[in-house]
């Protein structure tokens, strides 16, 4: 079965012939599942068999589509055949390659920071590098959280949107609103998953706003920062990350790392339209949301009190 | 419908065609068609018949032919003898035929009728679509 990308344009390429002995004017209709994908008129002379092509771009959603094509002359159906073969679009896939913690060893210490305010203080510092690989013939764009915690044992993955199988603990520095603005450091707002999408708080090579093509914003990725993993390609973000400057778990301890991903899209070409402001806009690309994606690295840090 | 006919060629001494029923004489090309004839044998002894519905231009012209089609009719007796003939192949888009019916019998064409309206045979469109490949 021909498998396809999400989106991705194809053309498809139907041998007609006609068998009767006068010429005769066709409209042909592709669709794809119960969809229309592409139309196409044209002429065959007397006793001709031509090859038509269908210029059709990809469902954005993965299955498997039976193609059919729906042929009409003189304003009445005269054909309708199946093509042997379904069309499979696959699941768009990224995967998390590598994820690497530097040093493996932290402790509970409080460092100091100067703030506009005075000092402030937070925990051990580390390096967080974590790398995707994009099985697509497309671009894609993540942005990945990340928490120090406990691998439950149930089967780490997403169920009904939720995070399953990993229970993050308040491991993280939190930053607090009145440090210092703008600051070169990590900023979170919460102890336990720290978000790499936040702009104040984005991995490496992680700008702010995606445009599509056109240069056109893309709405579904608001004003997070994103990690663009080139099509069959691959990506890093590194982190500079700290610990927090308490630490409320007992310790010693060994702590798994989890890396999650959700919101993860790409572009489909899609021309629609867009009211901005009471006007109407031609955009000509879509986001298209892949499946959550989850990675762990058991015992991947221990900390020791000083 | 009733599809009147007249004697074009021969005598009615032997038979006499008494009705003919078909379909609304507009067609498509190439498609298969009945048509049930009436025939009355006007003698007082069983003849036997091989009869011959066609369309054409003229007599003899036969662009379509149901073929020969045996019966036996008793003395004095009527048969409804069913014919089926495909329309032919066009190379304009319509065309227009009579359409003939040819009784012969003991080895002579005996009568031959042609009807008083033409069929019509149009293109019908028609497609061959052999595969569908991508790339």
């Amino acid at each position: 079965m021909p498998q396809f990308n999400p989106g991705e344009s194809k053309t498809a390429k139907a041998t007609m012939n006609n068998p009767k002995g006068v010429a005769l004017d066709y409209t042909g209709f592709l669709y794809m599942g119960d969809t229309q994908v592409a139309e196409v008129s044209f002429h065959l002379n007397a006793g001709e068999e031509k090859v038509i092509p269908f210029s059709v771009t990809m469902p954005s959603v993965a299955g498997t589509y039976p193609v059919l094509l729906y042929v009409y002359s003189g304003g009445q159906g005269i054909a309708i055949y199946r093509a042997t073969e379904d069309v499979v679009i696959v699941s768009a896939s990224i995967e998390i390659t590598s994820i690497t913690l530097s040093p493996t060893s932290l402790t509970n210490a409080k460092h100091e920071y100067n703030t506009y305010l005075g000092l402030g203080y937070w925990g051990d510092p580390f390096t967080l590098s974590i790398t995707f690989f994009n099985h697509n013939n497309f671009d894609v764009w993540v942005h990945p959280d990340y928490a120090f915690g406990h691998l439950t044992g149930e089967p780490l993955g997403y169920v009904g949107g939720a995070l399953r199988g990993f229970e993050a603990m308040k491991l993280l520095y939190v930053r607090l609103l009145l440090d210092t603005p703008g600051y070169q450091g990590d900023y979170s707002y919460t102890s336990d998953w720290q978000k790499l999408y936040n702009y104040q708080n984005p991995g490496s090579n992680m700008p702010q706003y995606v445009y599509d093509p056109d240069g056109i914003a893309v709405l579904a990725a608001g004003a997070d920062c994103w990690l663009k993993i080139p099509a069959n390609g691959q990506a890093t973000t590194v982190k500079n990350g700290h610990l927090g400057k308490t630490i409320s778990v007992a310790l010693p301890g060994v702590f798994d790392l989890c890396v999650a991903v959700s919101g993860a899209f790409y572009l489909v070409w899609d021309p629609h339209t867009r009211i901005v402001g009471g006007k109407t806009y031609v955009v000509n690309y879509s986001s298209v949301n892949l499946d959550p994606l989850v990675s762990s690295v058991p015992n991947a840090v221990s900390i020791t009190p000083v | 419908m009733i599809l009147a006919m007249q004697k074009v060629r021969g005598q009615e001494k032997n038979i006499i065609l008494r009705s003919v029923k078909m379909d609304d004489p507009t067609f498509f090309d190439e498609t298969a068609h009945a048509a049930h004839i009436t025939f009355q044998n006007p003698k007082g002894v069983t003849f036997d018949y091989l009869a011959e519905l066609y369309i054409g231009k003229t007599v003899g012209d036969k662009k379509a032919t149901s073929g020969v089609i045996p019966f036996s009719i008793p003395a004095a007796g009527t048969l409804a003898v069913d014919f089926s003939i495909t329309m032919p192949r066009l190379t304009v888009t319509t065309d227009t035929f009579h359409v003939y019916c040819a009784v012969a019998s003991g080895g002579v064409q005996i009568v031959t009728y042609v009807s008083t309206e033409d069929v019509v045979v149009n293109v019908g469109p028609a497609i061959g679509i052999t595969k569908i490949t991508w790339d």
